[in-house]
């Protein structure tokens, strides 16, 4: 196997093996995950990709992050910092050049923390100035290939983890729809053999259908089956923020092997789940965090 | 005033689930108000826990939830007192009755929300009815409205929780208002509106006049008051009487016909002139450069695109004969069309 096509945080697992894992590391990677914060360095995951990343900026939904190797290859937009740049107490490549922007969700665990403040860049160029012991690369110290290649495999890891998408992206016309075609409540389940609860939640757009249901739904109405399945929920930004929280995943990971779902669809699932919840609490606006940690309460006992 | 029908259909719903009830379980209304948690935790096709309370420690806890499953799930937070912990589970019960019935959902196809405001007013009352049995109600509050010494001994007789009570003397009121409990800060705990536009729980209203003179005194005031919305906005003059109630406040406020008293006219309506608005369909509050509506001087919800006009419900719902009537049938304000009154 070409070494190349390893990926880096096998790599660094492999090499930290022979090293002592420093305080710093273990305390933070045991941690209950937290919200990003700009500085910090995470295990990025999705589906079968596995990144490290140190983040430079966070906003609602999204993080700005470049990925992370140790000092092996680099290219000339790859800053190169010392040992004493971050609390993993290792010499790392922070592939400048790569930087995307990436949804909270894919943000597994904090690893570490940089101990350097990172230099402030606007827009694409590189920042003129760097932390002390800091360089940038140079094109080709290795075999050239080599570099292009683990550059090209980082590059691929990274836009999968830009890329990654779970929320439903629905008009939210469907109630809409029902009403002007006079179909009530009762008709809605009886058409999609639906529990009296579900046929609600689905009436009011508060659950979605399947496109096996649009479909059937589509035939019932004399619609396209395209045009009922754009028609379905969109969800609150707010929930979708809520559940694209770090310290959600083990929760929704936990609900995806109860359901035997994957995690995308346990987390649909839990979204809507929290949407539709009827829940008492006091306060002038909706606690999504409180809802979600009582459909967790009730989903993951 | 939708408000008004909100209310006035929340009762009509909440007496259909209570018909309901008697049908799915014969009995259970009085078992449940013996005990709520024993009676419910003899239905199997429900789940009920008891889960701590607030372990975030803000102000927006969730008092209780229902996942509609399947397996259908309540949950209720450990609040200190019993009686609150009933309520809550009364309420919950009350979402598993409306959302596993088409015959009760469908008071909801003709809200322009789908319902959800009027199931969660439908579970209020029908927690408040089941907790606080009529003959009990009807030995403490007097005919002509509850007074705020009313609302506390029904509530030292009944052993329900402050918010049932609110609830049920909330029907009571004999003109449009509110029945407020607020804790020791002066922010509302729970608020029942009547045909006024509702007050958010949380809200601070420690320093209007007769709720700072009960703060400041023994908790018993009376006098005229205008209650707070959003950004400092004063609603219309009220009639306001308070009580204490062990460790909180319990204000009736009313436009007219303030039970305490012989005689009181209607108060002015000074309420809301700047451009901050409460929609009276949907709850939303706004602000709005808009054209108002050269009718009811309300410019559109940005929300429902409505504005206070009663576009889709010209008839009203009598609370007598709960039939709807063309409002001819009404006497200004009343609640009760011409045969019922
Ligand atoms: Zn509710
Ligand atoms: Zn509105
Ligand atoms: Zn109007
Ligand atoms: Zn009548």
């Amino acid at each position: 196997m070409n070494p190349a096509q390893g990926g880096a945080y096998e790599r660094l697992v492999a090499a930290a093996a022979g090293l002592k894992v420093p305080d710093a590391v273990r305390e933070v990677a045991t941690a209950p995950p937290r919200d990003p914060e700009p500085g910090q360095i995470w295990r990025a995951v999705w589906e079968r990709t596995i990144q490290l990343v140190v983040i430079t900026a966070v906003d609602d939904d999204t993080v700005h992050a470049i990925p992370v190797s140790l000092e092996r290859f680099a290219d000339t937009d790859t800053l190169l910092l010392p040992a004493g740049a971050s609390t993993l107490e290792q010499p790392l490549a922070l592939w400048w050049g790569l930087r995307l922007p990436l949804p909270w969700y894919v943000l597994d665990r904090q690893v570490s923390q940089l101990t350097v403040p990172l230099p402030a860049s606007t827009g694409p160029a590189l920042p003129h100035e760097v932390p002390p012991g800091a360089t940038w690369g140079s094109a080709a110290p290795r075999p050239a290939a080599a570099a292009a290649e683990y550059r090209g495999v980082l590059a691929d890891s990274l836009a999968e983890l830009s890329g990654a998408r779970w929320a439903p992206q629905g008009s939210g016309a469907l109630p809409e729809l029902l009403q002007r075609r006079g179909i009530n409540i009762k008709q809605l389940a009886s058409h999609l053999h639906l529990q009296p609860p579900q046929a609600l939640a689905v009436w009011r757009g508060q659950a979605p259908l399947t496109p096996e249901q649009a479909e059937t739904l589509a035939a019932a109405l004399g619609l396209g089956a395209d045009e009922v399945l754009t028609a379905n929920p969109a969800l609150p930004a707010l929930v979708i923020h809520e559940l694209s929280r770090p310290s959600r995943r083990p929760q929704v990971c936990a609900l995806a092997t109860r359901t035997a779902t994957s995690e995308p669809d346990a987390r649909r699932r839990a979204a809507f789940g929290i949407y539709a919840l009827a829940a008492r609490q006091e306060g002038s606006t909706a606690d999504w965090g409180a809802r979600a940690d009582r459909y967790f309460e009730l989903h993951l006992r | 005033m939708v408000n008004y029908i909100l209310a006035a259909t929340a009762r009509n719903q909440a007496t259909a689930m209570l018909a309901e009830l008697e049908t799915h379980a014969p009995g259970a209304a009085q078992r449940l108000a013996r005990s709520a948690f024993t009676e419910l935790q003899t239905w199997p096709e429900l789940t009920v826990d008891l889960v701590p309370e607030a372990r975030t420690g803000s102000r927006c806890s969730v008092a209780g939830a229902y996942d509609f499953g399947p397996p259908a799930r309540i949950s209720v937070a450990d609040a200190a007192s019993r009686a609150r912990r009933d309520f809550t589970a009364m309420h919950e019960l009350g979402h598993h009755l409306q959302k596993n019935s088409f015959d009760l959902m469908a008071a909801f196809e003709s809200q322009s929300d789908g319902g959800l405001l009027l199931e969660d007013a439908a579970c209020d009352t029908f927690a408040a009815e089941i907790l606080l049995p009529t003959p009990l109600v009807d030995h403490h509050l007097d005919a002509a409205g509850p007074t705020a010494p009313d609302i506390v001994e029904l509530w030292r007789a009944s052993g329900a929780s402050r918010m049932a009570v609110c609830v049920r003397a909330v029907q009571h009121l004999p003109a449009p208002g509110h029945i407020l409990l607020l804790d020791t800060g002066g922010q509302v705990v729970f608020a029942a509106s009547h045909g006024l536009p509702p007050l958010r729980r949380g809200s601070f209203q420690g320093d209007i006049p007769t709720i700072a003179q009960a703060r400041a005194g023994q908790g018993r005031a009376d006098g005229r008051t205008q209650v707070r919305y959003r950004d400092g906005i004063l609603g219309r003059e009220l009639h306001a009487q308070t009580a204490p109630m062990n460790g909180y406040l319990v204000a009736v406020l009313v436009t007219d016909s303030a039970p305490w008293r012989t005689f009181t006219p209607p108060t002015k309506d000074t309420g809301p002139q700047a451009g901050e608005y409460i929609c009276e369909h949907c709850d939303e509050e706004y602000r709005s450069f808009d054209p108002a509506c050269p009718v009811c001087r309300v410019p559109n919800c940005p929300e429902c695109g409505r504005c206070s006009c009663p576009a889709r419900v010209s008839e009203h719902l009598c609370q007598g004969c709960f039939t709807l009537h063309p409002p001819a049938m009404f006497a200004d304000g009343a609640d009760r069309c011409l045969d019922c009154s």
